[in-house]
């Protein structure tokens, strides 16, 4: 459930505009680069190179906040946190399908939302949301991350589709520019695509909490998140908050 | 407090008579499922009291049990205090 997508980089609307504006750039005059003029082709280089320096200096550096992870990840190797057990953690994880059971560990860092280390099957849950959230709130919650788990195969099954689809895109453009163009092509679609199976991920992630405990919990704790924030257009990792409430509503049935 | 808890506290505090999860719901415009949910919620803290009720369905002969649910005085000084803060 982590969500930077408010930050100093600009929105991640801006951001996404931008990437789409590099890929024009490099798709539609790039593909005529051989019959343009030299002076022309200069031009060309100039703008380009400026504009995908801003491009990717704006669109990298949200995925720096990753580093906010490692004082979390480098508490767990020390063995100094606190575990949450609750006693229904190991029935959720039977229900979702989830084999082992992960370990609850709690964190202090503010900055973190709850989320899932795959590798060392660790979900950490910030101190704050469990004075902040109900019990059963806080169940749906670590239902999500358990969506997560279960659900990993399904992400790197998508993962592997984005990059075969952003080859595929690419290839054409290796005929008719520069190896270069071509390349910044292909990175650019990928970062415009890699959120969209981030977002697909997440709503996965909740549509297998609603399925173990109902859709109510995870409702709330998004309204109350959706009210504490300023903004709600979604991040590179996760959707708008109200996309997903709306989506969870639907699980509901009729008003 | 959560925006919708907060809407069914003050609705329940404003009505005099208990009231039942699909009054509450139309009166806060919040779905009957999730006034269920904050009122698990509420009670848990204290802050609703609960009972169900026998009532006779509309169109039929049979009585359903009903949640009845009232807010409680300390209902009221969590409100007084948000009204507080929020001044």
């Amino acid at each position: 459930m982590r969500n930077f997508g408010r930050s100093v980089y600009g929105t991640f609307r801006r951001r996404r505009w931008l990437l789409v504006g590099l890929l024009i750039l490099c798709a539609v005059p790039g593909s005529l680069l051989l019959w343009m003029p030299v002076g022309i082709r200069l031009i060309y280089g100039y703008v380009l190179i400026v504009f995908t320096a801003l491009t990717f200096t704006f669109t990298l550096l949200p995925f720096v906040n990753i580093v906010t992870l490692l004082p979390a990840v480098l508490l767990d190797r020390r063995g100094d946190h606190e575990k949450y057990e609750p006693t229904e953690l190991g029935n959720l994880a039977r229900t979702m399908g989830v084999k082992r059971a992960p370990r609850v560990l709690l964190i202090t860092n503010p900055r973190i939302g709850p989320f899932t280390n795959g590798v060392t099957n660790t979900i950490r849950l910030p101190r704050t949301w469990l004075a902040k959230f109900p019990h059963t709130e806080i169940m749906s919650t670590l239902g999500h991350e358990l969506g997560h788990v279960r659900a990993r195969k399904w992400f790197w099954l998508d993962m592997a589709g984005v990059f075969g689809f952003v080859f595929a895109a690419t290839v054409p453009l290796v005929f008719l520019t520069a190896p270069i163009i071509a390349q910044i092509f292909e990175v650019a679609l990928l970062f415009l695509l890699i959120p969209k199976v981030s977002w697909r991920n997440e709503y996965r992630a909740d549509l297998e909490s609603a399925k173990a405990l109902g859709p109510e919990g995870l409702i709330s704790v998004f309204e109350q998140l959706e009210a504490e924030s300023e903004m709600d257009e979604g991040s590179e990792t996760h959707p708008p908050l109200r996309a997903r409430i709306n989506r969870l509503m639907k699980l509901l049935g009729p008003h | 407090m959560q925006p919708a808890r907060f809407k069914i506290l003050r609705h329940l505090r404003q009505s005099h008579e208990p009231q039942f999860v699909e009054q509450i719901a139309k009166a806060v415009e919040i779905h009957p499922r999730l006034v269920s949910h904050h009122l698990d919620v509420l009670q848990s803290q204290g802050l609703v009291e609960s009972r169900y009720e026998l009532m006779k369905a509309e169109g039929s002969k049979r009585s359903v049990a009903v949640r009845m649910s009232v807010a409680t005085p300390k209902a009221e000084k969590v409100l007084q205090d948000i009204a507080k803060s929020v001044k």
